[in-house]
């Protein structure tokens, strides 16, 4: 069987925000660290002094300090299937994210230098490594600039050697925290054509955690747009004004608060409406130039019934986050999200992967946590759910809670041993790793296979 | 009349000694730093990533020229990045940057795809976007070498940037200097011409990374001098109390010049030059040799065996210098703080000052003063 990891990173900081470490720290010590680690010495010197401290926090720290810090994106891909050296045929999916737009400067390579980072692997490995290329609305200037830059990446054919080209890219991702709602109006129009090609779409769904605007004017701002599938203004988030003393001592109240506000960028009852036009009624209301070929195809989609048209399929990863699951299950006591809907994050995804086919979700980043291994499993038994949950580690940002070996044969040892009942012959690894997960990549730009 | 034992002259040459010293104590610091940070590379490629930062083009050419194997492969760490890129090496890496660019290409397969659309396929208002698309692809077929091809695609297909323009002009330029028989254009021309052109620029761009290099550097050994003179006491207020009170630490000075001058101006004038050959880059030095690396190693060395002479200094003059002497370790006396703080911080910041010329400065004028007949 072929098995992926449909969520793993391979950017440096190279391609992050240059003030990329400011998200997560006070900017004194940001400044520092980024400073100390630009120079071997440096680099060298944190690494000692992260190792000496008694936390393996630290270490780990410096693991994943090392890795984001290496010369370039294929660097971090050998990092990553060198850790699957037992199964050397595993293919990785590869999350590129446009982050130019999170208020904490742009990157030093711009997002077009990460594409062509990754396409650089996709030429050395060309079926080991699938692509999946970051959009944001906020990426050009209209929505049909973005649908056609998309079309045209897609529809490259990347020459690998002079007898072979194939398709670089295989999917969508999405990382909303950084400033918009997956319902934007201008990323419709690319969805439309995801969706006629099959082609899947992956978004960061994690209570509380990833990339997040830091940007406090522009959230005021953004947090409340048109919903245009329903027609009514978004209204009811509202910007996180919260105060502690402590966080302001060190400088990071500010930050706080635009993490906490993002969330509702994130939240898995905002994918409602975009789920419900593409598994409901996509019809073409708006009139139509009969010259315009992309119209006219939609128009003629919007004639085929709903149950003959691919669904938009959306990953929202992480399946909410490790401690929202847990939540779900009952193994740890409820507390209510910030966010427009009460239920804990994991629940409103089981509710969306309930109510509409193409909802998908991924363990990633979650998976380190060890108790929602089980909890996993079970849910890999559910008729409804169990086809779509898929295998993710979310390398390297999850080098934080575990190296990526560890994390993955953990769960893999503990996966291969459950038989599952509901597809007799066939493990909760084969189902999670590869049916699943095969399944979700599929489409015009994959057959199983690199085209 | 000897000309030294004018007071005033033996405390001023006895000043500027110390100040020689104590400049060229700084500079080996300061190379030694220097050197552990791979300051110049990355000084360098800091500047280069700025100036080629292209954001309506959404990419860095700079990183770009940096992963290219020619540029990538003189450094061993990625960390630790070449200053000595040689100009003709900087401009094949940017071309080849630029034409196999995976933007680029897929614009440019993009277009071809277009224009080289089924008729049937193609839709009616498509067909005068067509005609016109079809032009510029015929244009940039002109070029039959694919680099040239994709390169003058890159000009042609990215949106307007200052990085884009300058490719834009160099190429024009190129192709007005290229020959051309029975009005076809010769191409290794165009591509010796383009190379020649980015090579000049460059040459021209790391002469001014050499001046800021320069200025930076300036800055940095007056920081460096100050706080080394606040902690080792090299308090030029006090040394020129000290001298003005005893001719014999004046003699003792002088007499350790005038022993040492050889060795010291040539240490001065290696770690000057060491500075010069490197802050200017490969790109000043076409057709010279390359500056031989003065490892870390013999930096210590270097700074092992004048620390020696300037214990032997200490011992013959007695001055009052090194951390014994600094402000932590001295007790105050028992009035007149503020003024003793004043004048201590005056003290030091000259130093400061002194540190920043360069010990070549101060040996230089010391030269012209025993030069002085009277």
């Amino acid at each position: 069987m072929q098995y992926y990891n449909v969520h793993s990173h391979v950017f440096t900081m190279k391609n992050a925000p240059q003030q990329f470490l400011s998200l997560y720290m006070p900017e004194v010590a940001a400044s520092l660290i980024d400073k100390l680690t630009n120079t071997q010495a440096g680099a060298y010197s944190m690494a000692w002094i992260l190792s000496k401290l008694p936390s393996s926090v630290a270490r780990r720290y410096a693991s994943f300090l090392k890795i984001g810090k290496s010369a370039d994106q294929m660097s971090v891909f050998r990092t990553l299937a060198s850790q699957y050296n037992d199964d050397p045929g595993f293919k990785f999916v590869g999350l590129t994210m446009y982050m130019e737009n999170t208020g904490a400067m742009n990157s030093q390579t711009g997002f077009e230098g990460q594409l062509d980072g990754v396409l650089d692997i996709k030429r050395q490995y060309p079926d080991q490594f699938l692509i999946f290329m970051g959009i944001d609305p906020r990426w050009k200037g209209s929505a049909r600039e973005l649908r056609k830059t998309v079309e045209s990446k897609f529809n490259y054919r990347l020459p690998v050697t002079a007898t072979r080209s194939v398709f670089p890219f295989v999917g969508l991702k999405l990382y909303p925290s950084m400033g918009f709602y997956a319902f934007d109006n201008r990323l419709t129009e690319t969805f439309e054509w995801a969706a006629d090609n099959g082609v899947p779409v992956l978004s960061h769904c994690n209570y509380l955690g990833g990339i997040y605007n830091n940007d406090k004017t522009y959230l005021q701002i953004a947090l409340n747009p048109m919903d245009p599938y329903t027609g009514k203004r978004y209204s009811a988030p509202k910007y996180q004004q919260s105060f502690k003393l402590g966080r302001w001592i060190f400088g990071t109240n500010k930050a706080e608060n635009n993490k906490l506000s993002c969330s509702y960028f994130l939240e898995p009852s905002s994918f409602a409406s975009l789920a419900n036009y593409f598994h409901s009624n996509r019809q073409l209301s708006e009139p139509y130039d009969h010259d315009d070929w992309f119209l006219a195809y939609r128009k003629l989609l919007g004639n085929i019934p709903v149950k003959m048209r691919t669904p938009l399929k959306i990953c929202l990863a992480h399946y909410g986050g490790d401690d929202q699951i847990l939540m779900e299950n009952n193994k740890v006591p409820y507390k209510a999200p910030i966010g427009v809907n009460p239920q804990n994050w994991c629940g409103q995804i089981r509710h969306l992967m309930t109510n509409y086919e193409g909802i998908y979700t991924d363990i990633s980043y979650a998976l380190s946590n060890d108790k929602i291994h089980d909890p996993i499993i079970n849910d890999l038994e559910n008729k409804v759910l169990g086809d779509r949950i898929l295998f993710g580690t979310d390398f390297f940002l999850t080098e934080r809670e575990l190296p990526e070996r560890k994390d993955y044969t953990i769960f893999r040892n503990k996966a291969q041993t459950h038989l599952m009942t509901r597809a007799p012959g066939r493990t909760a690894w084969d189902l999670i790793a590869s049916v699943n997960t095969e399944k979700f990549l599929q489409s015009k730009y994959y057959n199983g296979n690199v085209i | 009349m000897n000309f030294f034992s004018i007071p005033a002259v033996s405390i001023a040459i006895s000043i500027v000694i110390c100040w020689a010293l104590f400049a060229i104590l700084c500079s080996l610091i300061h190379e030694a730093m220097a050197q552990i940070k791979a300051e110049r590379g990355r000084f360098m490629k800091f500047y280069l990533l700025k100036q080629f930062q292209d954001l309506p083009n959404g990419i860095n050419w700079g990183e770009a020229i940096y992963q290219q194997g020619n540029v990538s492969l003189l450094s061993r760490d990625e960390r630790r990045p070449s200053n000595d890129i040689d100009p003709s090496i900087f401009a094949k890496a940017i071309i080849a940057a630029v034409a196999n660019s995976h933007t680029v290409n897929a614009r440019l397969q993009e277009l071809e795809d277009f224009v080289n659309k089924d008729e049937k396929q193609t839709l009616p208002r498509e067909i005068v976007k067509k005609e016109a698309h079809s032009t510029v692809l015929d244009e940039m077929k002109h070029f039959k070498n694919p680099v040239l091809y994709k390169f003058n695609a890159a000009v042609a297909l990215l949106l307007p940037s200052e990085q884009v323009s300058m490719f834009s002009s160099a190429l024009s330029n190129a192709v007005s200097k290229a020959s051309r028989t029975n009005n076809v254009i010769n191409e290794q021309e165009v591509y010796q011409h383009l190379v020649e052109h980015l090579q000049s620029w460059y040459v021209e761009l790391s002469q001014r990374l050499s001046l800021w290099y320069k200025k930076k550097t300036k800055a940095r050994l007056f920081w460096l001098g100050a706080i080394l003179a606040l902690v080792l006491n090299v308090d030029s207020i006090q040394l020129f109390g000290l001298f003005n009170r005893n001719p014999a630490q004046r003699q003792a000075v002088m007499g350790f010049y005038q022993e040492n001058q050889a060795y010291l101006e040539k240490l001065a004038k290696s770690i000057d030059s060491l500075g010069i050959k490197r802050d200017s880059l490969s790109a000043d030095s076409i057709g010279q040799q390359q500056p031989k690396n003065i490892s870390l190693e013999s930096l210590r060395k270097l700074a092992a065996v004048y620390t020696g002479k300037l214990d032997s200094l200490q011992k013959a003059s007695d001055l009052p210098i090194g951390y014994r002497y600094s402000v932590f370790r001295n007790q105050l006396p028992p009035t007149g703080h503020f003024k003793y703080f004043l004048l201590k911080l005056i003290g030091i910041l000259i130093s400061g000052f002194a540190a920043c010329f360069g010990a070549p400065f101060w040996f230089d004028l010391l030269r012209k003063a025993y030069s002085y007949k009277l």
